[in-house]
């Protein structure tokens, strides 16, 4: 087996609201190996942005550990993590607010380069950052174009460009396509699966797109309010959910199939609940279809019921 | 032919955000005409001072010319000591201008610093710089340049630097404002996750981000500043005499304004035109600056 | 009184821009009919949300001009009313959800009063009267009456978009014009309000227009499917045509694209480049420089929609050739 790349250990971020403490990530455990894919799942405030962030250390922890090739990096200071930015890079969601409007395409690329100094001429930058738009699917045109003047995906190929430039060991992309259009989408994938297969990159995809992850991850966690409640293999998860949530998140997807046999649909009723001032009951109880008298007993832990699938909930052990 | 028509087939035109604003800016009539007039203003007030020798042409008295409405000698007749009005205004505008402009630059400096901190760190830096600003904003300009004029004394620089709090203060706002949003941007963020030290941050993509705010309040406040400065030399506490300011001409001008109102007509006239075409231009820059503002 | 509801023919809408002429919508035509839901498919910038606005007489003037057609509803050409024919039309004939639920309602303003506010306008309701509907109406989108005194900001973006369902079907709407009314939420939220929507389509007499970019909205709630291409329908028909027998490369690219019809390992087969310009839009067919079947000729011949049996059409030139069959979806 390859070895771990990343360990991140009980990783809490709790920020201090008017209303009270929010448990944005409260507990998160995983290691992830190198050349290997972990998908991040989860609806819009469960924390997965939060969490990538915190991995990435552009926002502090609360608590826990993050072991990033063999260092525990948790209390790194800012000049210390700045070399390390070289290992570790995120790929934003919008492709329109994480572009610079000042800079044209060739600044926006070479500035990673020229920061961490990796390149002592200048002839050499420009050289590396034209062989990057070439990787990436940019033609050498767009060179001094600003991002004002481009689509989409266009734009978001420039942030995978950025982050290659510093060559990372790890990328973590944050909703990287949930901006796109549908055949500019599988361009972008397709890019960043060619980009693994060829640089044994090992990514965090985070997104809310379970179709998304499918498609691109070994293993796949689903998050609710700051926790973890289930994590699998993905081919296990999709075959054998186990999780509630799980569920109900699969059979939400609406299926783009007309007249054939479909599964039923199950829909979870209400939303999701504030992340402030949680009470010590497993989380998604109010909304949970299985719900009985046990659930409010305690938080329930991520337990493993099967080799390599684990699930946090008090019915399904 | 074939070769040079694939090569702009190739070529993208690619225009800065700079460059869009620029475009828009020269649609804008008004903001062309203020432009324009400043430029003329500008070269006519550095050509003054080859034109014309300070000593004698522009202060020397001579109570033979005195009082002489406008000529062709005269074009716009010449004042009570027989100074030609023509050269005095044109050569006033040197201190206008280098008022206006020097004491913008320094607030522009001081303010945008401190409302750079103020903005980027927020917390207590933000609570104490902005709480000094308020102190100053709630004091009458005049009143802090008379202030500040009676203790370092009547001088053109003890002025421009009198005039320069003012701009500072509301440098200080505009840049802490901008700075909020900027830096909550994403793509800060991004040039915090490669690695950019904090200073590097603010300078290369926070601030040119903040520009346009500023741009415009620096050609607005360019006209207050000018008024400003001409207020005060029309009380007698800007520009000492005998200089050729346009508040100090006005202010001279007063006793005669019945037999010879020309004398207070054209400086007038000239303050009223600078400011004008600042205002303009400024209108145009935000506009231009910000697309989404004009309907 | 005809069986179509909506009637779109020949519809051409510019906007024109210091920049030049968006050629935004060119020449669509479509119907819906009573109790249909039509899916309006396509991709950013494909004119989907212009063609909606049209049918309001809503397109921004300037810079946006319908250049051409005529739009029934129910018989009656929208271009041609007054001003105030119009606001007579909007909100009680034909009403329109739009895809930000945060936006669309007004924060001061309760959300009762906001859906009584609809009614009083339309249908000479008291202010009592109206407010009482307008608990009914938030019962039927799964909203306690006793929140009508809430304000947006208290409600979460389902239930925002709830509450727009509500202000939208509270006047029993002939038509009602849904753009994205999905895209902002979270897919179990999505579940829940396509299956309102749904229900509510179902129990009411009344048709749906919903612009979506999301083949999987469209083979849950829709009848007949329309898809968009750069300002042109390029494939429509019933759903059951269009998905399983894909007439036009446009949609069966689409459909290749979707990662969640595909195994894990396989590579997505996505549509090489990108939509056209729609103020340079190339000459004869508009998906030519991405199309795979593409030939010399489609570089100069606009296609034309052609019948492909029962509702079923499609504008490709490779019909030409009787023999011409895609290579298949997924």
């Amino acid at each position: 087996m390859g070895k771990t790349l990343l360990e991140v250990q009980n990783l809490k971020k709790y920020f201090n609201t008017p209303a009270g403490q929010l448990h944005a990530v409260d507990g998160l455990n995983f290691k992830l190996e190198e050349g290997t894919t972990l998908g991040i799942v989860g609806e819009s405030g469960c924390g997965k942005s939060t969490a990538g962030r915190t991995i990435l250390k552009l926002i502090e922890p609360t608590d826990g550990k993050i072991i990033f090739d063999g260092e525990d990096i948790t209390n790194y200071s800012r000049r210390q993590m700045r070399k390390l930015r070289t290992e570790m890079q995120i790929i934003f969601q919008d492709p329109f607010s994480s572009l610079d409007p000042r800079k044209n395409v060739m600044q926006l690329i070479s500035e990673p380069m020229i920061e961490h100094k990796m390149y002592k001429t200048k002839a050499e930058v420009e050289a590396h950052t034209l062989e990057l738009m070439k990787i990436v699917g940019l033609a050498e045109r767009y060179m001094n174009v600003y991002p004002h003047e481009l689509d989409g995906g266009r734009r978001q190929r420039i942030g995978v460009a950025r982050a290659l430039a510093v060559n990372p060991k790890l990328i973590i992309c944050d909703e990287p396509v949930s901006a796109l259009d549908v055949s500019i989408q599988a361009q972008i994938l397709n890019l960043l699966r060619e980009l693994q297969r060829d640089r044994g990159l090992t990514f965090i995809f985070i997104t809310h797109d379970l179709s998304v992850v499918k498609y691109f991850s070994d293993e796949i966690a689903v998050m609710y309010l700051g926790q973890m409640v289930e994590k699998a293999d993905a081919d296990e998860l999709f075959a054998n959910p186990i999780h509630p949530y799980t569920k109900a998140l699969l059979s939400a997807i609406p299926i783009p199939v007309v007249g054939k046999e479909k599964p039923q649909r199950k829909l979870i009723k209400g939303e999701i609940t504030s992340p402030v001032n949680l009470p010590d009951e497993c989380r998604f109880a109010k909304r949970c279809e299985e719900y009985c008298e046990s659930c409010n007993h305690g938080n329930p832990p991520l337990r493993e019921v099967r080799p390599g699938h684990f699930v946090a909930c008090h019915q399904c052990v | 032919m074939s070769t040079v028509a694939k090569k702009n087939q190739n070529e993208i035109k690619s225009r800065s955000l700079w460059q869009e604003t620029w475009r828009r800016l020269m649609k804008n009539k008004g903001a062309v005409v203020g432009l324009c007039f400043l430029v003329a203003l500008i070269i006519a007030a550095i050509a003054s001072g080859f034109i014309y020798d300070y000593d004698t042409d522009i202060i020397q008295i001579d109570m033979s010319q005195a009082l002489q409405h406008p000529s062709a000698e005269h074009w716009f007749g010449t004042d009570s000591l027989g100074r030609d009005i023509f050269a005095r205004v044109l050569y006033g505008a040197r201190y206008s201008l280098v008022i206006g402009m020097g004491s913008v630059a320094i607030g522009l400096i001081v303010g945008v610093t401190l409302g750079a901190i103020a903005g980027f760190y927020g917390g207590v830096v933000d609570q104490i710089i902005m709480r000094f600003v308020d102190v100053f904003y709630s004091i009458p300009n005049i009143m802090i340049a008379v202030v500040i004029v009676s203790l370092l004394g009547t001088s053109t620089v003890n002025l421009l630097i009198a005039l320069s709090f003012t701009c500072a203060t509301s440098f200080t706002r505009i840049a802490r404002a901008a700075v909020m949003t900027i830096r909550d941007q994403e793509y800060v963020e991004a040039a915090y996750a490669l690695g950019l030290p904090t200073w590097k941050l603010i300078l290369k993509h926070i601030i040119p981000n903040c520009l346009s705010p500023i741009i415009v309040q620096v050609t607005l406040l360019i006209g207050t500043t000018i008024i400003a400065a001409s207020s005060l030399s029309f009380l007698g506490i800007g520009v000492p005499q005998p200089a050729p300011e346009w508040g100090a001409m006005l202010s001279e001008g007063r006793q005669h304004i019945r037999d010879a109102s020309y004398i207070c007509i054209v400086p007038g006239l000239a303050i009223m035109f600078t400011v004008l075409a600042l205002n303009l231009l400024g209108d145009g820059l935000r506009d231009a600056l910000d697309p989404r503002m004009k309907k | 009184m005809s069986e179509q509801i909506l009637e779109v023919k020949d519809l051409v809408v510019h906007y024109e821009t210091e920049d030049g002429c968006v050629r935004a919508v060119n020449n669509i035509s479509f119907d819906i009919g009573k109790k249909k839901t039509l899916g309006l498919v396509g991709e950013t910038g494909a004119g989907k949300t212009t063609t909606a606005l049209s049918i309001l007489n809503l397109v921004p003037n300037p810079p946006g001009v319908i250049k051409n057609g005529t739009i029934l509803l129910d018989g009656t050409n929208i271009l041609e009313l007054s001003t105030s024919e119009l606001e007579d039309v909007r909100g009680n004939d034909v009403a329109m959800i739009f895809q930000d639920p945060m936006t669309a309602l007004n924060p001061v303003m309760t959300v009762g009063e906001q859906i009584a506010e609809a009614i009083e306008l339309h249908q000479n309701a008291t202010k009592e009267e109206a407010y009482n509907k307008a608990k009914e109406m938030l019962e039927l989108v799964g909203i306690a009456a006793s929140r009508a005194g809430d304000y947006p900001h208290q409600f979460s973006g389902g239930m925002r978009q709830r509450v727009v369902i509500a202000i939208a079907l509270a006047c029993s709407p002939k038509l009602l014009i849904a753009d994205e009314p999905t895209t902002a939420l979270d897919v179990t939220i999505q579940a829940q309000v396509l299956d309102l929507m749904k229900s509510l389509i179902k129990n009411r007499d009344m048709s749906m227009l919903l612009i979506t970019h999301d083949l999987g909205v469209v083979a849950e709630v829709c009848d007949d499917v329309a898809v968009m291409y750069a300002g042109h329908i390029v494939e429509i028909g019933t759903a059951d045509e269009v998905f399983n027998s894909t007439a036009h490369p446009y949609t069966e690219g689409l459909f290749n694209s979707l990662p969640n019809l595909k195994q894990r390992g396989e590579d997505l087969v996505p549509i090489p480049g990108m939509m056209p310009d729609p103020s340079n839009l190339p000459e004869g067919c508009t998906f030519a420089p991405r199309c795979p079947y593409a030939t010399e000729a489609c570089k100069s011949k606009l296609p034309e929609l052609r019948d492909m049996g029962g509702t079923h059409k499609v504008a490709c030139n490779a019909y030409d050739n009787p023999n011409f069959k895609l290579k298949g979806v997924h």
